[in-house]
């Protein structure tokens, strides 16, 4: 009891973590027009760096929660681990390739070529959130899977717009959700604080289009966030 | 327009006075007001402002471990004793005055952010009778550290980058969580800098010269850590002696910190609900009211504010005055100003007057009330 008040307390910490993210991304959206590229990285950073912690503490909270609760055996996850656990995506072309190339390096390249990815959307997208999100740089150079899985779905949001490149982008993120059940839950509460930050923002006057909450993105991160767990939970007896 | 801050000012230092003289009449004691109080208030941590003040920081030896206290305050208080001779009284003196500006500072403030003269009323009446209040008129740096946080966030509103972070540098040679006022400082820079309509150059000219006033606010923990070089050859001593007893204070998650007070109140009952309980309290009411700013649209910077600071003080493992530390978190009171229901705001100030007045007699009799 007196272990899961502590818990209850972190988690309200995170929840108001979140929150204040969420003003955050209200700030750079209303207070940085996109015309200005100095004007929008600034912004990125700002956002970026909210984003960087709000992941960190969720996963923090998210391990303590698990360890509170320590389901037998299973979803007992030490401190130690937190940054060390790959991803399908990652484990599979570090197995292709022999290891020959060392994993972090691995993980690096699967972030340039997201970033890529990314950079194609950026230039395409005039009215993009790409800006926003590109901060998440920090953790795509830890070696594992968030960072792929992280650009993956950003990805997925920004092509919402074309189902099946929403979906093959969704599903690419669940191949790259890192094993481990809190970070399963972290990537769930990734999607829905996007979500929520496009529900709950006071966007400034924008065309309508741009308010609108788009199914395809929903279905796909959701969809892929689903089939990452299952996929994963089924990898836990293979690799 | 002045004689209202002066009136303010009056005000506070009056109410500090006046809960020294019930705080002492309850206490029971008959040595005299002066004599007795001399003896009552620099217990704990203030008697090694004092040993500073005296001494500054020594190098080795039993009280080498004085360095975990920064230098500001005991400074003032060498300096102000010069003309006061008593180093207790130029510690009272002290933190009277500066609680009389962080008062008529929180009012102006209040009033920059366009509160509602009640709201204004009530964030001051707050602060004036916020339950560990007595730490304002002892020699501790309470007082101080709020002046100097709230003057810092006073100009920073008014985008007067110099001045708030001098303001802001001062905050952090006077204790721990004064470096943490950067992140607001910053964070309004980036708003107001990015709302500038000068054109491109024009504004990267003005991030450049501005944004050095404000690593001036770092500086001030940078100074402290120089302090320690200096004085014990190592640039984070302190650390060092913090996890030593009597502190045993290293980084813990906050809730291995928070679950550990809950146990501590458990296993000794005397001190739940003087220090364990209340500083468990303390934070989920802070994060409560963080919440509901966050979700009242207030000013994001502040929220960010604490945050950080609620964060960073919770991080603490052993602590022992976490209620303490949470009463310097100014924007609290200015977001339970905003607290719409009358019924709740009465209760608030009813409940804080009650816990003023107990908690201060108790610290008077020496009881656990860090």
């Amino acid at each position: 009891m007196i272990k899961f008040m502590g818990v209850v307390g972190v988690i309200a910490l995170v929840f108001a973590i979140v929150l204040t993210f969420l003003r955050v991304l209200a700030d750079a959206r209303i207070t940085f027009k996109r015309t200005s590229l100095v004007r929008n990285a600034v912004a990125t950073l700002c956002a970026g760096l909210t984003f960087w912690f709000v992941t960190f503490w969720a996963h923090c909270a998210i391990v303590s929660v698990v360890n509170v609760l320590d389901f037998p055996g299973i979803f007992h996850i030490s401190n130690s681990t937190i940054f060390n656990q790959g991803s399908f995506l990652l484990n599979s072309v570090t197995r292709i390739l022999g290891q020959v190339i060392f994993e972090k390096y691995l993980g690096v390249g699967l972030f340039l070529t997201a970033f890529s990815v990314f950079g194609i959307l950026c230039v395409r997208g005039e009215k993009s959130n790409i800006w926003l999100w590109l901060p998440t740089a920090p953790i795509m150079f830890l070696p594992n899977g968030i960072a792929p899985f992280t650009l993956f779905v950003l990805s997925a949001y920004e092509l919402r717009g074309n189902k099946t490149y929403a979906i093959i982008m969704g599903l690419l993120a669940a191949l790259s959700i890192p094993y481990g059940t809190s970070y399963l839950i972290l990537a769930v509460a990734c999607c829905l604080i996007i979500y929520a930050s496009d529900l709950f923002l006071p966007f400034p006057p924008e065309p309508k289009k741009e308010h609108r909450i788009s199914l395809n993105w929903i279905t796909a991160a959701i969809s892929g966030v689903i089939i990452g767990i299952i996929i994963t939970m089924q990898m836990r007896f293979f690799v | 327009m002045r004689k209202k801050y002066a009136q303010i000012f009056i005000i506070a230092v009056l109410t500090r006075v006046l809960l020294l003289v019930i705080a002492y009449m309850l206490t029971g004691s008959h040595g005299g007001f002066f004599a007795d109080l001399h003896n009552m208030l620099p217990t704990k941590d203030a008697e090694h402002y004092l040993k500073i003040a005296e001494n500054f920081y020594a190098p080795a030896g039993e009280d080498a471990k004085f360095i975990v206290f920064y230098p500001l305050y005991p400074l003032l208080i060498r300096i102000l004793s010069i003309v006061l001779i008593d180093k207790v009284l130029a510690g009272i003196v002290i933190s009277i005055v500066a609680f009389g500006l962080a008062s008529v500072l929180l009012y102006r403030l209040c009033e920059l952010e366009n509160f509602s003269k009640s709201a204004r009323s009530f964030a001051i009446t707050l602060l004036w009778i916020s339950p560990f209040g007595l730490f304002f008129a002892n020699v501790f740096t309470e007082s101080l550290f709020l002046a100097l946080t709230l003057a810092c966030i006073y100009f920073t509103r008014q985008r007067k980058w110099a001045i708030a972070s001098v303001f802001g540098f001062l905050s952090a040679l006077c204790r721990t969580q004064g470096v943490i006022i950067w992140i607001f400082v910053l964070y309004e820079y980036i708003i107001a800098c990015c709302s500038w309509s000068d054109g491109f150059l024009q504004t990267v000219k003005k991030i450049r010269a501005d944004i050095l006033y404000t690593l001036i606010i770092p500086a001030g923990y940078g100074v402290y850590l120089l302090i320690n070089k200096l004085v014990q050859g190592d640039w984070f001593a302190y650390i060092t002696h913090q996890s030593n007893p009597p502190w045993y204070q290293t980084a813990k998650w906050v809730n291995d910190n928070l679950s550990q007070h809950l146990d501590f109140g458990i296993k000794y009952p005397g001190l739940g609900p003087i220090l364990y309980y209340a500083q468990f309290a303390a934070f989920f009411l802070a994060v409560a009211l963080l919440m509901y700013s966050a979700v009242k649209n207030f000013r994001t910077s502040y929220i960010i504010y604490g945050l950080a600071y609620t964060t960073v003080t919770y991080l603490a493992g052993w602590m022992l005055s976490g209620g303490r530390y949470m009463m310097t978190l100014a924007p609290l009171y200015m977001m339970c100003a905003q607290v719409k229901n009358e019924t709740v705001k009465m209760a608030i100030l009813f409940a804080g007057g009650v816990l003023l007045v107990i908690l201060s007699t108790l610290y008077l009799l020496n009881y656990s009330i860090m």
